[in-house]
This record gives C-alpha cells, structure tokens and sequence, in this order.
C-alpha cells in the first residue's frame, strides 16, 4: 500500500477487522518491523526522535498502569516525551479540561471506567501539544456523547493546525469529520482520496410515495420497469438505475414515469432520492464476509 | 533522563505489588523464627540468628529478582502499555536499562529493609551491631543484581515462563558449579575434569557466599569481596548488552 496524509487534515484509515490498520500504524511507531518497504514521518524516516517529539499517539483499546493516579499517568508520560515538571503542571489540568476529565487528575486509573480511559489516554497522546495525532480506534468503548466529544477534540486539533490520523471502522464518525479517507483490506489498499470523491454523487435509486395510485399501477410500474414495495399504508416504489444506464437517460426515465402516473391520475406524496454513501462504498470495495476471511 | 522515568515507574509498581509484599511478610516471619531456632540451639543461637538471617534475605532477594525481572517487561507487552512507551522519543535500550535500574532500586530498598529488620533482631539477641555482616549482604546484593540481569535478558526475548525457569536454573547451576569443579578435580574422565573447572571459572555464585564466614567471625580478605564485585559488574553490563541487541529489533506485538 501507498498512500500520503496532507499536513493539517484529518485522515480516516478504514478497514475491517484485521485489514492492517493497527499493523499499519504500529509500523509508523516502530512498534513492530516491516519485512520490507518503507514510511516517513512528518518527512523524515521512521524512528527519528525528533519526529517522536512532534507524535502523540492513542492505542487501540488502551491499557494502562492502574495503581498511578491520572496526573502521575501524564506526567510519566509527559517526562518521556522531555516535558518538564513546571510545563506539566500547566499542562495536565488543561488537557483533563480538554478530554472532559476536568477534577480527575488524582483519582487512580484503576478505579475509571473503560471510557474515562480511554479520554486519559487521548490526553495523554495530545499532552505535549504534538504536530501528528495518531489514534487507534480512538472511539472504542465510548458511549455517543463520549463519541462526539472525541470528534469535537480531533476538529479542535485540525483548527490548531494539527494532523489527525485516525484508524475505525464506525463510518458515521469518518463521515462526518475527515477529510480524506483511506479503505483498506487484506493489507492492501482499496481507496484513498477525499470522501465526495469517492462516493458517487450520483442516484443509487429514487423512491416514489405516491397518494392515490395511477391507473393500471401494475402495468405502469412494469412499463418504467420500476419495483413495488410493500410498505405501511402509502404506495411506495422504487426506481433504480440500469447496469449501463447513464445518469441523463435515468434522469429522463424518471421524469417520464412521474409525468405518466400523474397524467393518469395518480397523486405524489413525495420524490427522495438515494445517493451512495461512505458505508455503501465500504461494502462495495472490502465485499462480504466471507470474501474477507 | 527517560531512563530515570522508566525506573522510577518500575518501582511505583512494584510498591503495590501485592505479591512482593506478602513475600516480603513471610520472609520477615522467618527472620523472626531465626531467633526462636537460635535459642533451641546449644549455644550457637547468635550465629544462627546471623545465618539465617542473611540466607532469607538472600532467598528473597533472589525470589524478587526473579519475579520482577521475568514480568516486568512481560506485562508491559502483554498489557500493551510499551506501546505508548515505543511511541515516546526513547530508545528501546533506554526501556530496558530503565526497566533495569528501576529493579536495582526495588531490590536495594528491599535487601535494605531486610538487613535493618535483621539488625533489629540481632540487636536483641546480641546487644550489639555487627558490621562485618556488611560485606556478605553487600556480595549477596550483587548477586541478586545478576540475577535480576539474567532474568531481564532472558525476557528481552522468551515468555515469562521460560524466562524463570531459565533464570532459576541459571541461578542454581551457579550455586553448584563451585562442588562441582570439586568433583571434577578428583575426577579421572578428563573431559569432565575439564568442563567442571572451567565452569566454576566462568561462573561460580558460591564466590558471593560469605555468609558462613561472616557468622562465624572469619576474616574477610579484599580480593574476597573485590574480584566477586568487579565479576558482577561486568557480568550485568554483558547481558544487558545482549538483551539490548535482542529487544532492538523485537516486533512487539
């Protein structure tokens, strides 16, 4: 796989369970060794330490030293990364105020739940305010508000001028707040670009409520060879674009078919239209089940 | 001065370590069941108090080398806390003379608190200070010391299971080679001769062994407790130096 992250962004890396992401990024931290190829960091190679400085980073599903206190937690971290005792002090209770942890600082971690957790250890990775922010599934184990929050935080990052790099697969949160995305499977590289890119604008199907229903509604709907559903008391149908059909030639089918029903004396309730979004993309490219395993 | 924050984090642990302090309870009750041994002893109850004494904390000594030694980088990858560690501007070499120095400390307050608590029996027994105890504990410290290297070497690339059971027998084969170059020199297969000698040359843990001689009020001689120093030294500093090369290259997963 090939891809590059623009500085200032945030960069959703999707993937199903087992696609590479945390591999991916644990290569990026030198927590593990490729077998070949190579990485750059903020423009240099992987392992400089003056690039580490300017990294924070979240691991999946973080587990940390329970007996320490959360303000030991960050200091201990903020001393790796050569922060002093005097900057610490200033810095721990903005970054607990940051994370929604504010009044915490000398409760035991072993005594958080799993969602407080992890907002230390989002703390912890945003503590010495780095240039790179790299997130592990930075959303596990969090309830929606905790969810919002943490996307509230990587917005606030971008603003700051920061990078986010964040790895999920819950495409609600990639779909409101990245800029560009990555899809991956099976270790390799499937899609990467910006989401309206990616995603086709065009109608995936155009749904039809109709009131009343035109005459002869059977043979109207086979005549625009559109599909009936049963659904509650409205009339619904559902137009869907041919296999080779061109979105102009669509577009005049479909006005075709409401300009008939309503000619033969049909009402319409309402016209929506479906267009493909990032989970039907993600479907379309990693495919089904067992195509993965 | 990453070093410091890692050692310093391995001590913290080891503070509630739950383990080490109900070890540490029972090896105080043995101290203490020393005088009860040394008084239904014909008058050799100071002595034995002294042996005893000094063979607990060496036992513990050695029990908590082991324990910490083959865990606490173990459970660093096992709990995947080291991820957030490799991610900080460190050196994998840093983690583990961090990991190191930080056992050294735990094992020094631990033989300290051991050898005052002896003191304080002995003081009741004998109404005075012995301050010839001193070197023995000190060897002893320093063979503790390489043990806890050997465990650390041996857990910059095994399990925990492994690495203990390795550093255990490590442990013993030094406590026997120093008969076994005895058996060897009486020996008429000279293939053993030669190997049994040569080994107790190499690696002997009996030469950390004052104990006996200190109980008994012997004279300690300088090369005595110098050469076992120096030795020690430079036995730590070689297997650091091979577990750093391990671990540097070390996926960890």
């Amino acid at each position: 796989m090939s891809f590059h992250v623009e500085a200032g962004e945030i960069f959703g890396f999707l993937g199903p369970n087992g696609s590479g992401k945390s591999t991916t990024i644990k290569i990026l931290l030198e927590i593990i060794f490729p077998s070949s190829g190579s990485a750059k960091l903020l423009e240099k190679p992987l392992g400089d330490r003056g690039v580490k400085r300017q990294i924070g980073f979240l691991p999946e599903n973080p587990y940390f030293y329970d007996y320490l206190t959360a303000e030991q937690f960050l200091r201990f971290h903020g001393h790796l990364q050569q922060m002093s005792g005097r900057q610490l002090s200033k810095r721990i209770p903005e970054v607990l105020d940051v994370v929604g942890m504010r009044g915490t600082a000398k409760y035991r971690l072993r005594s958080f739940s799993k969602g407080m957790l992890q907002r230390v250890g989002l703390a912890q990775a945003i503590l010495h305010d780095p240039k790179l922010v790299i997130l592990d599934e930075p959303m596990t184990g969090l309830d929606p508000i905790g969810r919002k929050e943490v996307r509230d935080i990587m917005i606030d990052l971008r603003q700051q001028g920061k990078t986010v790099f964040f790895s999920t697969h819950i495409l609600s949160d990639v779909e409101s707040i990245c800029d560009r995305v990555a899809i991956l499977n099976k270790g390799n590289l499937l899609s990467c670009g910006r989401l309206d890119e990616l995603v086709s604008v065009e109608s995936k199907y155009v749904d039809l409520v109709w009131d009343r229903s035109p005459q002869q509604w059977e043979k109207w709907l086979q005549e625009f060879h559109a599909e009936y559903i049963s659904q509650g008391d409205g009339l619904y149908c559902k137009l869907i674009p041919a296999a080779e059909e061109a979105a102009p030639q669509f577009e005049d089918r479909l006005q075709k078919m409401i300009a008939s029903g309503l000619s033969q004396g049909g009402r319409l309730h309402s016209v929506s239209r479906k267009s493909e979004t990032l989970e039907d993309l993600f479907v379309r490219q990693v495919g089904h089940l067992e195509s993965r395993v | 001065m990453s070093i410091f924050w890692v050692a310093k984090n391995v001590f913290s642990e080891a503070r509630h370590n739950k383990v080490l302090h109900i070890a540490g309870a029972f090896a105080a009750v043995l101290i203490l069941f020393s005088f009860f041994m040394g008084e239904v002893s014909l008058y050799q109850n100071v002595k034995v108090v002294k042996d005893v004494g000094m063979a607990t904390i060496s036992i513990f000594g050695v029990f908590v080398a082991v324990y910490l030694g083959v865990n606490t980088l173990y459970k660093e990858l096992e709990q995947r806390t080291i991820y957030t560690i490799v991610s900080k501007p460190i050196d994998r070499y840093q983690i583990i003379l961090g990991k190191y120095l930080g056992m050294i400390a735990v094992l020094f307050a631990v033989v300290l608190l051991m050898t005052i608590y002896l003191y304080a029996v002995l003081l009741f027994v004998e109404k005075k200070l012995d301050w010839q105890l001193l070197p023995a504990i000190a060897l002893m410290l320093a063979e503790i010391f390489m043990v806890a290297a050997i465990a650390v070497f041996f857990s910059s690339f095994s399990s925990p299971f492994l690495s203990g059971f390795f550093t255990v027998g490590f442990f013993l084969i030094g406590r026997v080679t120093y008969e076994l170059s005895q058996f060897g020199q009486r020996s008429k297969n000279e293939f053993f001769k030669f190997f049994a000698t040569n080994l107790q040359k190499a690696f002997d843990l009996e030469a950390f062994n004052l104990r006996g001689k200190v109980a008994h009020g012997f004279t300690i001689y300088r090369d005595e407790f110098f050469y076992p120093l120096a030795y020690a030294f430079f036995f730590i500093l070689f297997l650091l130096m091979l577990a750093f090369l391990l671990f540097r290259k070390r996926d960890l997963k």
